[in-house]
């Protein structure tokens, strides 16, 4: 009874449903496209890279792009093009820290709070009304300061600053679908409370939180790129897209060139994120309305 | 309408005791001891106890978070551990700057997005409409800092016109300051910007559809009259609110801008103290932002009574 109730979705044709969605959301499928090739530029960078990422030539420093080094050498001599795709999985890695941090606080808080309501609703959302209220960078900063400098711990400190947007979507969304019939029906055929937030709430906030993930993706890319270019994440010699924006600041008279290319990494990966998010916001909104009129 | 206000005012507080303790509590788990860091090196044992003492760093964790808001609330933040000086002299200092940068920011927010976000309203669906949408819509994605190195490099290192660093008070001259302010702040505002105009064409779309506009015009009242007088006043609700809630991501987008310009504000202590572990001022810093977000939130909750009396209930 209760998993005729809760609403599964076809299974048939998904390369047809796909394709439907690709041609209704060309931008978000354009955007998700994009991201897969950075990812796997990220995975395959030892394969990808022409040089070691780290390796100094200082005599070859500033290079002009060349057949021998793709977009140039920096300060150091270093190849851009081969820091650049390894700095693709210090950042692409740091975005997944500071989201899975955020995840990992915010969803269950917002499941608790959303299901229980009452006095635990009430003092969830005080303390993440708190949390909002500090400035973010302020609140990483001091978390930095306290567990000193290192790329995986501001990342975990914006993960904290990240997660009370993931507890108002997961409260807001459980909210909404405790309001449903079949969650009330579950309750009242002695459904224990766990079973019935996993297998039935959970499954139905999920694509709400999704959009979140995605558009929070994006802001942390944004984020690692400010920190470690004021020096308070990734430590030197790591390539990063941000530590390497930090380096061709110091040079920028020399070599102007070396600020375009991470920025403009930085730029498309994040508008990516959120081109997708907000294409998966409207498909839902688009399929979810069709679910409820069946 | 005063004891909504007030009603606001005893919400607002007690977030900002729980902030300070939050971080106060974090900060004394953090490793190392500041009484060892100040002994400097070799020092005996009774050196530090002596400076653990003075420091009042031996007395229980409640205790010392208890005299910190007494001090505190008499405008006493303590002092740096790197130099001495009175924390709220260090804010104090650098605080002609933040505000400079700030305010010339906010500025420029509210010109450019307004205006952007009317254009669109009034050229809805065409090719102006979706120009300015599209480039807002980009614009948000734009890291601060990078825009902030990009201008630079345009207009101070290539074409020469601006200052790429520095800050001149504005006891110096109006042009002096006004243009180390230009860059900085133009970077800073983006992001703002582009959420104004993008909440105040959609606020304006949806108010210029309503029927007591189309009353308004049947009247024979004047295109400017009834757009700010009877649209523009309506469709400000909303952006209230979104430049309010940006105001702390400003206040915190300062520090990569103000390390990218060199300009002697927060953003700069700010950073400088965490490099230097310098908890004091941090401690001090996290109050003061945190009171100014809190009063700007304790503004728009008031301004939103005003604007709409359901919400006094």
């Amino acid at each position: 009874m209760s998993q005729t109730s809760a609403p599964s979705r076809p299974r048939s044709g998904r390369l047809g449903r796909a394709s439907a969605v690709a041609r209704r959301e060309p931008l978000a499928t354009f955007a998700l496209l994009y991201l897969i090739l950075i990812v796997l530029g990220a995975v395959l960078a030892p394969l990808l890279a022409t040089h070691d990422p780290d390796a100094q030539q200082l005599m070859q420093r500033f290079q002009p792009w060349s057949g021998e080094h793709w977009f140039g050498t920096d300060d150091y001599g270093r190849d851009v093009f081969s820091r650049l795709v390894y700095g693709s999985r210090v950042t692409l890695q740091a975005a997944l820290v500071a989201v899975g941090v955020s995840v990992l606080i915010g969803v269950p808080a917002g499941l608790l709070a959303g299901f229980r309501r009452g006095f635990l609703d009430a003092a969830l959302s005080r303390v993440f009304d708190g949390l909002m209220s500090i400035p973010g960078l302020i609140l990483a900063l001091t978390i930095v300061a306290v567990l000193g400098p290192g790329l995986t711990k501001a990342m975990t400190a914006v993960g904290l600053i990240f997660a009370p947007q993931f507890f108002r979507v997961t409260r807001a969304a459980t909210h909404e679908v405790m309001g449903e019939t079949y969650i009330e029906s579950s309750i009242a055929i002695g459904c224990a409370p766990a079973r019935v937030v996993l297998r039935h709430v959970l499954p139905n906030v999920v694509p709400a939180i999704l959009v979140q993930v995605s558009v929070a993706l994006g802001v942390a890319v944004s984020a690692e790129a400010s920190l470690s270019f004021l020096g308070l994440g990734v430590e030197a010699p790591t390539a990063s897209w941000g530590s390497m924006l930090s380096t061709a600041a110091q040079t920028m008279t020399l070599a102007p060139n070396l600020v375009w290319l991470p920025g403009l990494l930085i730029f498309t990966v994040v508008l990516s994120f959120t081109l997708l998010g907000e294409g998966i916001r409207r498909s839902l909104a688009a399929t979810g309305r069709k679910a409820v009129d069946e | 309408m005063t004891r909504y206000a007030l009603r606001r005012l005893a919400v607002a507080l007690p977030i900002l005791v729980a902030v300070t303790f939050c971080v106060f509590v974090l900060v004394d788990l953090a490793p190392g001891d500041p009484a060892a860091a100040i002994a400097g090196e070799h020092p005996t044992a009774e050196r530090i106890a002596e400076i653990r003492a003075s420091l009042g760093l031996d007395e229980p964790l409640l205790q010392r978070y208890g005299s910190w808001l007494l001090d505190a609330l008499q405008a006493n933040l303590g002092s740096s551990l790197a130099n001495g000086q009175a924390v709220t002299d260090a804010i104090g200092d650098r605080l002609p700057a933040t505000l400079s940068l700030v305010v010339v920011a906010m500025l420029i927010t509210l010109v450019v997005g307004l205006a952007a976000g009317l254009v669109a309203a009034l050229q809805h669906g065409r090719a102006a409409d979706r120009a300015i949408t599209a480039m807002a819509s980009a614009a948000i994605a734009l890291p601060p800092f990078w825009v902030a190195l990009v201008l630079v490099m345009l207009f101070s290192v290539q074409a020469r016109w601006l200052p790429a660093i520095g800050y001149q008070p504005l006891s110096a001259g109006l042009w002096p300051w006004l243009s180390h302010l230009i860059l900085p702040a133009a970077a800073l505002s983006l992001l703002p910007m582009a959420e104004v105009a993008l909440q105040f064409r959609q606020a304006m779309v949806t108010v210029l559809r309503q029927d007591y506009i189309t009353n308004a015009e049947a009247r024979g009242l004047t295109r400017p009259r009834v757009l700010g007088k009877h649209a523009a006043k309506n469709a400000a609700v909303p952006v209230t609110t979104v430049f309010a809630y940006r105001f702390a991501q400003v206040l915190g987008g300062t520090v990569a801008i103000e390390s990218v310009f060199d300009l002697p504000g927060i953003g700069r202590l700010a950073v400088t103290s965490v490099l230097n572990r310098d908890i004091p001022v941090l401690l001090g810093l996290v109050a003061f932002t945190t009171l100014i977000v809190l009063v700007i939130n304790l503004l728009v909750d008031i301004s939103y009574g005003y604007f709409n009396p359901k919400v006094r209930t």
